[in-house]
C-alpha cells in the first residue's frame, strides 16, 4: 500500500480534517521551533554578518561587498577549494562504486546477510566521529599499522597523514571506508527490482554481467542519483576528519585545508567572523550550483520506471 | 484532546524548569560562582586546581568553576564564549592576544586592583596597554633549549657550553648526534619557529614589532632564518618534515618528550611536562647566540600567560581577589610552582625556592642564572600578533617540505602578516 493511500484511509477514518491538522502541527511543533530558533535564525544572522566586519568581540560593522571582493584575491581560499573539489571528485565516486559493489554482492542472498549488513554499515556511523579520525592517525602515522605491515616486507613507509603528498588521500580513504550508508540505500533499491526481469533475462541467455548492465543498473539509476546528490552535498561540508587528522591546521603544508577548515580558521582562529560568514554563503552557492547541474544532467541518465 | 494534553505537558515541564532554577538561586544565594578559564598541560591544570582549592578555603561564599583545556583550540572556544556574551569571569590569555582583546573592549580594566609592587619592572609592565592595565602576568617564561642527557650520552657527545655556543655550533652538534646516535634518533627537534626567530632577530638588534605596532623585520631577515632551518634539515640535524608535523602537535609528542631527539626549543614552563613525559634527565640550556656570548642572546622574559577579567564578569570583586591570590599568595605559589612560569612576585619566588625539587628546581635556578643576561624588554604586542606563531610555523614547514624556497616563503609570510596587522 502506498503512503498516500494509507494517509487517505487514516483521514477518512478520523473524521474532522482540521482536528487532525492541528494535532499534526502539535506534533511538528518541536521540529518547527527547532528549525526557526536553532537553524533559520542563525542562517539569516550569518547572511547579514557576511556583509559586515565582525571580530566576535565588538559589534559588527557594515562593509557591503568587501568580504566577497576579498575572496577574489585570497590564495588560501582558492587552494582550499582545490583541496575540497579533489576530495569530492575522488571520494564520492570511489565511495559510491564500492557501496554499489558490496550491495550487489550482499543482495545475492547469502546466509547471515543481516550481520554483514550491520557490520559493513558500522563505519558510516563512526566515520565522521572524532574517535575514528584519531584511529586513522594511528593507522596511517609514521609508526602506524600500515608502516609496520610494510616494514615486514622490507618497505620503509612514509608518514601518510603527515606528508603533504599523501595526507589528502588518507582522508579520502577514510571517506571511502564509510560506504555503509549509501550501501544500505543501494540494497533497498536492489530489493525493489522485480526478480521476474532477471528470470526473463536468464531465459534469453543473459549472463551475470549483462543482467547487471541492462537490468540492475538502469533500474537503479534513481537510487544512484539520490546517493550522488546527497554524497556530494555532504562531501563539500566535510570537516571533522580533516580537523582531527591535521590537528585543526589543515596541514601538513595546507594539503588538507578543506574549505570548511579554512572557514573555521578565519572565523575562530583569526576572529574574522564576517569573512567566515561570507565563506559559508559562498559554499552554499557552490553546493547549490553542483546540485542544480546534477538535476539537469539527471534528465539524460536517470531512468524512472513509471 | 491530545493537543491539550501535550500543551499541558509542555507547560508543566517548562514551569518545573523555571521553578527549579528559581529555587537554586535562592538556596545558593550565599555562594557566588566564579568562572575561571585556563589552558595548559595536564600537570599544570592539576596544580591550578590545587591552588583553587586553597582560594576557596580562604574565601567563604565563593565557589570557583574551572574551565581548563589544552592550548590547542583554547582561543577558538574563548572567542565563541565572548561572542555569545558567555565569557568566564577570569580569563587566562597570552600576551599575543591580550592587546586584541583589550583594544576591542572585551576586558575589564584592572587599574590598581591587583598589587604588583613585588613584581620586577618588566613583569609589572606586562598586561598593560596604552589604555591601562588589563592583565597580570601569571608567571614568567623565557625560551630555552631542553636537552635529553641520555641521548647525548648514548651518542657519546658532551653537553655543550650553553654560555658560548653559536647557531652554527648548534647545527653542527645536532647533526653530529644524528650521525652518531641510534637509528631514527635526531640531534634536534625543529626549532619552535616563531620564538626562535624572535631571538634570532633580537640578536641582530631588531624586534618582531616596532613601537608603532608594525612588523619590525623584513623578508630578507626571514629568508636568512629559513635558510638556516633548511640547513638543519639538509644536514640531518632535525627529522624529516613529516615527522616534525607529528611531533609538533602536542608538547608530549615532541621529539625530546618521546626520547627521539636530543634537543628541542621550549618555554621554560614546559620542562616539568617534558621531563615527566620522557622520564629521562632533561637539562635546561640557553639558546645559542650569534656572537658566542649568551649575554648577546637577546633573551627576554615574557609572561607565560596573563590573568584577565572579562568586561561582562558578574563578580568583578571576587575576580580581582582571585587574581591577587594567584599571583601574590604563597599558597598559590606552592601549588602551581613553576607550571605557570616562574612566579613574578619576588616573595613568592623566594618562598617556593626552598620547596621545589626536580624540574621545578632546575627551572627556577635557570631563571636566576640568566636574569643578568637579559636583553632589552620587547615592546607590547599589537592587535593581530596572535597569528604570528602559526604563520611562521606554516611557512617554515613549506620550506621544510621543499614546497617553497626560503626566499618565496619569507616574502609571502611578510605579506600575510602585514595584511593581518592592518586589520
Amino acid at each position: 500500500m502506498s503512503v498516500d493511500a494509507e494517509l487517505r484511509q487514516l483521514r477518512a477514518g478520523r473524521g474532522g480534517r482540521s482536528s487532525t491538522d492541528r494535532s499534526a502541527y502539535g506534533f511538528l511543533a518541536p521540529w518547527i521551533i527547532g528549525l526557526v530558533v536553532i537553524t533559520a535564525g542563525p542562517i539569516i544572522a550569518s547572511l547579514v554578518l557576511s556583509f559586515t566586519d565582525y571580530n566576535l568581540l565588538q559589534d559588527p560593522s557594515w562593509i557591503g561587498l568587501d568580504n566577497f571582493r576579498q575572496m577574489l584575491s585570497d590564495e588560501r581560499l582558492h587552494h582550499s577549494l582545490r583541496v575540497t573539489v579533489t576530495y569530492v571528485v575522488l571520494g564520492v565516486p570511489l565511495q559510491l562504486g564500492l557501496a554499489l559493489a558490496i550491495a550487489v554482492l550482499l543482495n545475492r542472498g547469502m546466509r547471515g546477510l543481516a550481520l554483514y549488513r550491520s557490520v559493513l554499515y558500522l563505519p558510516s556511523l563512526l566515520g565522521g566521529s572524532v574517535a575514528v579520525a584519531i584511529l586513522w592517525r594511528q593507522i596511517f602515522g609514521t609508526e602506524g599499522m600500515i608502516n609496520r605491515a610494510l616494514s615486514y616486507v622490507g618497505i620503509d613507509g612514509i608518514g601518510w597523514i603527515s606528508d603533504p603528498r599523501t595526507a589528502l588521500y588518507s582522508i579520502i580513504a577514510l571517506h571511502v571506508w564509510t560506504f555503509g550508508a549509501p550501501m544500505v540505500i543501494f540494497l533497498a533499491g536492489l530489493r525493489q527490482i522485480p526478480t521476474t526481469y532477471y528470470e526473463a533475462a536468464s531465459v534469453d541467455g543473459a549472463g551475470r554481467w549483462h543482467s547487471f548492465r541492462h537490468i540492475t543498473l538502469p533500474l537503479l539509476t534513481p537510487i544512484i542519483f539520490f546517493n550522488v546528490v546527497l554524497q556530494i552535498i555532504s562531501a563539500f561540508q566535510a570537516f571533522t576528519q580533516a580537523f582531527i587528522i591535521s590537528g585543526g591546521t589543515g596541514g601538513p603544508s595546507d594539503s588538507t585545508l578543506f574549505y570548511t577548515l579554512y572557514l573555521y580558521e578565519k572565523g575562530f582562529g583569526q576572529l574574522d567572523m564576517g569573512y567566515a560568514a561570507a565563506l559559508a554563503w559562498l559554499l552554499l552557492v557552490i553546493i547549490a550550483v553542483f546540485t542544480a547541474i546534477n538535476f539537469y544532467v539527471a534528465k539524460f541518465w536517470v531512468f524512472y520506471d513509471n | 484532546m491530545r493537543l491539550t494534553a501535550l500543551a499541558v505537558a509542555v507547560l508543566f515541564a517548562s514551569s518545573c524548569g523555571i521553578m527549579s532554577a528559581g529555587d537554586d538561586d535562592t538556596a545558593d544565594g550565599a555562594t557566588d560562582v566564579l568562572r575561571v578559564s585556563c589552558f595548559g598541560n595536564d600537570q599544570r591544570i592539576q596544580r591550578v586546581e590545587t591552588a583553587i582549592a586553597a582560594f576557596e578555603e580562604a574565601n567563604d561564599g565563593v565557589e570557583v568553576q574551572l574551565e581548563c583545556t589544552g592550548f590547542a583550540n583554547y582561543f577558538d572556544k574563548l572567542a565563541t564564549q565572548f561572542a555569545a556574551r558567555d565569557a568566564p569571569d577570569v580569563v587566562m590569555l597570552n600576551s599575543q592576544v591580550l592587546g586584541e582583546y583589550a583594544e576591542r573592549g572585551a576586558l575589564h580594566e584592572l587599574g590598581d586592583s591587583v598589587d604588583t609592587s613585588k613584581f620586577s619592572e618588566v613583569a609589572a609592565a606586562e598586561g598593560t596597554t596604552a589604555d591601562g592595565r588589563f592583565g597580570v602576568a601569571a608567571g614568567l617564561n623565557t625560551m630555552t633549549v631542553l636537552a635529553n642527557r641520555e641521548i647525548f650520552d648514548a651518542a657519546g657527545v658532551e653537553l655543550p657550553d650553553d654560555s658560548t655556543w653559536t647557531w652554527d655550533q648548534y647545527a653542527t652538534l645536532a647533526a653530529t648526534i644524528t650521525g652518531q646516535g641510534a637509528e631514527n634518533l635526531y640531534g634536534s627537534d625543529a626549532p619552535n619557529f616563531g620564538p626562535a626567530f624572535e631571538l634570532w632577530l633580537r640578536q641582530q638588534g631588531s624586534e618582531m614589532f616596532t613601537e608603532d605596532g608594525e612588523l619590525g623585520f623584513t623578508a630578507s631577515d626571514v629568508t636568512d632564518f629559513f635558510v638556516y632551518v633548511q640547513g638543519l634539515a639538509q644536514s640531518g640535524a632535525i627529522p624529516p618534515a613529516s615527522i616534525i608535523t607529528e611531533q609538533q602537535e602536542a608538547l608530549e609528542q615532541s621529539g625530546v618528550a618521546t626520547n627521539k631527539d636530543a634537543m628541542g626549543w621550549f618555554w621554560n614552563s614546559a620542562i616539568g611536562a617534558v621531563s615527566k613525559a620522557s622520564g629521562a634527565d632533561i637539562v635546561i640550556l640557553r639558546p645559542p647566540s650569534a656572537t658566542g656570548s649568551s649575554a648577546d642572546a637577546g633573551l627576554f622574559f615574557k609572561p607565560d600567560s596573563l590573568w584577565t577579567i572579562s568586561g561582562d564578569a558578574e563578580h568583578k570583586d571576587h575576580a580581582e581577589a582571585f587574581i591577587d591570590f594567584m599571583v601574590n599568595s604563597t599558597e598559590a605559589g606552592l601549588a602551581t610552582l613553576t607550571s605557570l612560569g616562574i612566579p613574578a612576585n619576588s616573595d613568592v619566588r623566594a618562598a617556593i625556592a626552598a620547596e621545589v625539587t626536580g624540574s621545578d628546581k632546575v627551572s627556577l635556578e635557570y631563571i636566576d642564572e640568566i636574569s643578568d643576561e637579559l636583553g632589552p624588554q620587547r615592546p607590547a604586542l599589537p592587535s593581530g600578533a596572535g597569528i604570528v606563531d602559526t604563520t611562521f610555523h606554516r611557512f617554515a614547514m613549506e620550506v621544510l617540505f621543499d614546497r617553497l624556497t626560503p626566499d618565496a616563503a619569507a616574502g609571502q609570510l611578510v605579506e600575510e602578516l602585514d595584511a593581518a596587522l592592518e586589520k
